[in-house]
């Protein structure tokens, strides 16, 4: 171990120590296929999916890595990932596992906390996503923050899906609100694997 | 009965459909009402009154008066004459004992009318006070409105939907479609709201207007308006925000620009016996001849002071109604007016003395402008006398009024206040069932001001929400007051315009939760969860949480602290930062070194506490307590947004989740667990380490609130499970067991340690909560010094200090301290704890009673118990188990 | 409450995503006297009209100034704190 912040990654632990989402138990409580990928266990099918994104589907990527980074500054140059500027003085940062190290040395000169565990995301996709995201949130403008089902989340638009991005102590009760305003819309959880989606 | 096709008719013949009323099946055509279909089928009694239960009828038919007011599948006070029918649906009266036509209540109509004017329930079931409940039992029987099924409440499902144009209008008749088109057209997103069945507002009341209307409809949609109907504007909040009830969709709708094209309502005259089944707006009569071909009566007396009473005239003539009596109140209107019923339904009507017979009366006072929107939004409204009519003025920016709401209401006539020599029974608010009398009543007992007479007599505040009583009830307090009705004023607008169910507002039952990642092991393992702030956290595992908290003493307990606040102070003046914030100094701890805090107001007073461990040269990491994270997080980039030090502060609460793993066997386990030494020399009590606890990376802090060897973990939220199974799984042998937060308040108390906000309140100082060890008052400055030296300038006047009930007496949390017959101090905690065999707590007492073995008086159960004072920990005073 | 106001970071926000702190106060310099301690601690000027007054955004978790008339709720203006206006190289630098 070396850095005093070492702590905070998930992504440092062991390969035996499993990671779980905050969302991990109601994935599991729709049927959910699992496998390990990178560490997590990542719900890549749920029953169902293919009528649930027919109208608006569903799923849990809060094992995406995350970075919050201060001051925001310019973004990384990396293919792919998501570079989300909260103020000029605080940015997230989404990306892929294998371009970690290089996003981690273009912002050496910046202040660099790994938030992956902070956040919980859940991806919406579909005809009916739009609806849905009305039926959560006031937030029309993509990326912005604010109250989403009462607490404060950011929504992105990452074509074809829109992210939620939610403290991951909220996750498990935004899921069941999610789900719950779907319904009605014909729409429900699915898989990562049913949409297309950062691995 | 039907009349031939009508030429506007929106009846489909070739569509029946069957309903049941009262137990009765009753037929009507797609594109009815329950309403229409009724009044078709021959009834024409709707409703019974609120207080005198008398027979009512359709009165407006375009779901403005409380007349219709049905229960329509379990639902109460649905309005029938807009609901549309469907097959099958179970439609029923309300507000009756018996039924519609034979309501037994009726005899409070003959009894009550002379006995109840305005407060007599105030003034006559006052006493004996305690025979109230009854009285209210019987009351709220007699007196109301449809009744809720409790079982029910949530029958139907409700979204919110939230939307953002450019500019929603409100109302689709002629000028509200116009203004949508154009600025549809013009390039702007447009919503455009209409309460009723069809778009076209007064267009559709006349025979040459419906092309028009038809043509209106489909420009507005070829612009691209988007139209909601029927739904209604709820109201018109700051800054454009305009909730609309559509159906079981609330909107929340955010404008740029907001068209109001409300309208007018019809207004009703004031005369003896206005309230008669059979009398009614011109409104009515007409759409229920254009839309619905229904004949609406046989012989009929028009009372107009305006054209639409007129024109009514024509549709009565279609429909084959013998026209009586036309009077327009423009040519003089007529001294002695007054109608007769039978059985509740209108007979015959006086004209200056003639008695005329009839089963139909259209009225039509000066329509009123809708303005209550435009009010809302902070309008002005002001009298016009010459048309008799409130207009809007002095809108407010980004809210427009357009077509007949701005007062384009034709030529009209200003009715008198009460027409007729007689003043009893000439409603005044149907729908609380005040009279001209009930009015002037309230005036001459003082309540002379509209909106004081309206709280008095609730004028004005039934179902209709004044539309119907609003302007004749200021007409009434203008004449009686002997003033104009500029000088009476309009009562406040307020939302909700149009009345909605409580179920709409609420929407979909949604409560946030905050869940550590442990949350479901706790419940696999039986936790009871328990609500603490914003989280959900275990009660206990078990029914004996005394005996969980004895176990941590014996050998081994884990409990999830993930809810504590986490955040890191993080730069070159991170050290300068927390000593300019906390009463000690954290800029001399040593990296991997712990120490306590407490955060002081300016005002002294505690905020909250938690530990601070050092763990590099420029990072400190602060705990808080578990409700006190966003705050302290605020307090912190609050005070750096005024001082500008060179540090970051970053709230990590939700992205680490935290174990204490307490007992004399948590050496043991750690021993197991952890890639580093645990030995209490390599890993002292205070120290913070980095290390991997089963292969996670882990922050460990030595530190003890339960009182025995103790090790806080901190790592990785998403290895929540994966480290407490395996902490629990190596421990089995060991008596790892968990623990919740009962047992840890147990264990605390033990040790005598406080919990910010349980044991401290809005008065509570870091000295008379006996911590002044952690006052350093020889630091230059820091938050809440210079109040903290002024208690300690005045002398201490409280203490907190702990306690023990000699006797076993178990005082309540909150219990007062008595000292010499008088309040002095609360108990703020109280446990049995079994490992002592006491009942100990923590008490705020007077600072001369804070010695060891000094007595205080508490009530328990009302007799008066002796405590006695005990200085420091109840349990292992030394700490030997702590450090050991 | 439906008010909008504008956090200089995410534009206009439902007020319920703010959080309202209260007029702007003058910490005493140096030890103060037990009077002006007590007006700095306890007393406010309530104006019925424009005051200055700390927001916290809880989106940005940024805290910024507001001028906003008490009376009518408008927000005349809002901006950064000096401290916050610029965003300085990062405490600590790289990790």
């Amino acid at each position: 171990m070396s850095g005093a912040l070492d702590f905070l990654s998930p992504g440092l632990a062991e390969p035996a120590a499993v990671a779980r989402s905050s969302l991990e138990r109601c994935q599991r409580d729709a049927g959910a296929t699992f496998e390990e990928r990178g560490g997590w266990l990542v719900p890549v099918s749920i029953p169902g999916e293919d009528a649930h994104l027919a109208h608006v589907g569903i799923a849990d990527l809060s094992h995406v890595t995350k970075l919050e980074v201060r001051p925001a500054g310019d973004a990384p140059e990396a293919p792919g990932s998501v570079w989300y500027p909260l103020s000029r003085r605080r940015a997230l940062c989404f990306c892929h596992v294998p371009q970690l190290a290089e996003v981690r040395a273009q912002l050496a000169d910046r202040l660099v906390l790994d938030v992956t565990a902070a956040y919980a995301v859940l991806a919406l996709q579909g005809p009916e996503a739009p609806t849905l995201l009305r039926r959560l949130t006031h937030l029309h403008h993509f990326p912005s923050g604010g109250d989403v089902a009462h607490v404060t989340a950011h929504v992105l638009e990452q074509a074809p899906s829109y992210w939620i991005v939610v403290a991951q102590e909220y996750g498990h009760y935004l899921w069941e609100v999610a789900v719950d305003r779907a319904g009605p819309l014909g729409g429900g959880p699915v898989g990562v694997d049913a949409i297309g989606a950062l691995r | 009965m039907r009349l031939p096709p009508q030429p506007l008719e929106r009846i489909d013949r070739s569509q029946p459909i069957t309903f049941t009323f009262e137990g009765k099946p009753v037929g009507a055509f797609a594109g009815d009402t329950i309403g229409s279909a009724l009044y078709a089928a021959g009834r024409r009694v709707f409703s019974r009154s609120f207080k005198y239960h008398r027979p009512r009828g359709l009165q407006c038919c375009s779901g403005h008066c409380a007349n219709c007011q049905m229960t329509v599948d379990g639902i109460p006070n649905v309005r029938v004459c807009i609901e549309p029918v469907r097959e099958g649906v179970v439609v029923g009266g309300q507000n009756t004992l018996g039924s519609l036509d034979h309501d037994l209540l009726r005899v409070t109509d003959k009894l009550g009318g002379p006995f109840t004017p305005p407060g007599f329930y105030y003034k006559t079931f006052i006493r004996p006070r305690r025979l109230w409940p009854l009285y209210e039992k019987v009351l709220r029987n007699v007196a109301g409105l449809g009744k809720l099924d409790p079982a029910g409440a949530r029958s139907q499902r409700v979204d919110v939907e939230h939307r953002h144009v450019d500019v929603v209008v409100v109302g689709g008749g002629r000028s509200g479609l116009e203004a949508a088109i154009e600025a549809a057209e013009r390039g702007e997103s447009v919503l455009l709201v209409e309460e009723g069945l069809d778009l076209g507002g007064s267009l559709l009341a006349r025979s040459d207007g419906i092309e028009a209307a038809h043509a209106l409809r489909r420009r507005a949609a070829d612009a691209g308006v988007e139209v909601l109907h029927p739904a209604v504007a709820i109201g018109l909040f700051e800054q454009n925000l305009v909730p609309v009830a559509c159906g079981n969709l609330l909107l929340k709708v955010r404008a740029r620009r907001v068209v109001v094209a409300a309208g007018v309502t019809e207004q009703p005259l004031v005369f003896p016996g206005n309230d008669l089944v059979g009398v009614m707006l011109p409104g009515a009569a007409t759409r229920l001849v254009n839309a619905w071909s229904i004949k609406p009566g046989e012989r009929a007396v028009v009372l107009a002071a305006d054209d639409r009473g007129v024109a009514a005239t024509e549709a009565l003539e279609a429909a084959g109604v013998e026209l009586v009596r036309v009077v327009d109140l423009r040519d003089g209107q007529p001294p002695n007016l007054e109608a007769q019923g039978r059985r509740g339904r209108v007979c015959q009507v006086s004209l200056d003395g003639r008695w005329v017979k009839c089963d139909l009366v259209v009225m039509s006072g000066s329509p009123q402008p809708n303005t209550k929107l435009l009010a809302q939004a902070g309008a002005r409204v002001e009298y016009d006398a010459a048309r008799g009519i409130f207009v809007p003025a002095d809108l407010p920016a980004g809210v427009e009024a357009v077509g007949s709401v701005t007062g384009e209401v034709g030529a009209t006539a200003v009715p008198e206040p009460v027409l007729g020599y007689r003043g009893d029974k000439c409603f005044v608010c149907f729908c609380e069932d005040q009279t001209t009398k009930d009015l002037k009543y309230a005036i001459a007992e003082g309540f002379d001001s509209i909106e004081l007479s309206k709280r008095y007599t609730t004028v004005t505040m039934g179902p209709c929400q004044g539309r119907l009583c609003h302007v004749p009830s200021i007409r009434v307090h203008a004449k009686q007051n002997g003033v104009d009705e500029n000088t009476i004023g309009t009562t406040t607008a307020r939302p909700p315009a149009t009345p909605i169910s409580l179920g709409l507002l609420a929407g979909r039952p949604q409560e946030p939760v905050k869940r550590t990642s442990l949350h479901h092991r706790h419940e696999d393992l039986g936790g009871r969860m328990m609500w603490t702030g914003a989280w959900k956290r275990p009660h206990s595992y078990g029914d004996d949480p005394a005996e969980e908290a004895q176990h941590v003493h014996r050998a081994l307990g884990l409990i999830d602290v993930s809810t504590l606040g986490k955040l890191l102070v993080a730069g070159p003046e991170a050290g300068a930062f927390l000593d300019r914030l906390y009463p000690n100094r954290f800029s001399d701890l040593k990296v991997g070194r712990i120490r306590y805090g407490v955060l002081t107001t300016d005002s002294g007073r505690i905020m909250d506490d938690g530990t601070v461990a050092r763990l590099d040269d420029l990072t400190y990491y602060v705990t808080t307590t578990s409700t006190g994270a966003d705050g302290v997080y605020q307090w912190f980039t609050w005070w750096n947004a005024v001082w500008g030090m060179d540090v970051e502060i970053a709230n990590v609460t939700g992205a680490l989740a935290a174990v204490n793993v307490a007992g004399p066997n948590a050496r043991t386990l750690m021993e197991g667990l952890c890639d580093v030494d645990v030995s209490n020399e390599a890993f002292a009590y205070l120290d913070a380490k980095h290390c991997r606890v089963a292969g996670v990376p882990t922050l460990a802090l030595r530190i003890g609130f339960v009182g025995e060897l103790g090790y806080e973990l901190h790592f990785p939220s998403p290895h929540g499970e994966h480290v407490w199974d395996t902490l629990l799984e190596r421990g089995a042998d060991l008596g790892a067991r968990p623990f919740g937060l009962e047992p840890q308040r147990i264990l605390r108390l033990e040790k005598g340690h406080v919990i910010v906000s349980q044991d401290t309140d809005s008065e509570s100082n870091v000295l008379e909560a006996a911590m002044p060890w952690i006052f350093k008052a020889d630091k230059p400055d820091f938050v809440g010094k210079w109040a903290t030296e002024q208690v300690s300038e005045r002398g201490l006047r409280w203490m907190l200090v702990g306690f023990e009930s000699p006797n076993g007496a178990m005082p309540l949390e909150g219990g007062q301290v008595v000292v010499g017959g008088r309040s002095a101090g609360r108990v703020t905690s109280v446990r049995r704890s079994a490992e002592l065999g006491k009942v100990i707590g923590l008490a705020i007492v007077p600072a001369e009673l804070a010695e060891h073995g000094s007595s205080f008086q508490v009530q328990v159960d009302g007799r008066v118990e002796s405590m006695t004072v005990h200085l420091g920990p109840f349990f292992d005073p030394e700490g030997a188990r702590l450090k050991a | 409450m439906a008010m909008l106001v504008p956090c200089p970071n995410c534009g206009p926000r439902e007020v319920e995503e703010l959080r309202n702190a209260g007029e702007t106060t003058r910490r005493p310099a140096d030890t103060p006297s037990v009077r002006d301690l007590n007006a700095y601690i306890y007393f406010r000027d309530n104006v019925a009209g424009v005051q200055r007054e700390w927001w916290f955004c809880r989106v940005c978790e940024d805290w910024f100034l507001a001028e906003r008339h008490t009376v009518t709720n408008e927000v005349v203006r809002t901006w950064l704190p000096a401290a916050l206006a610029s965003a300085r190289s990062a405490a600590g630098g790289a990790r």
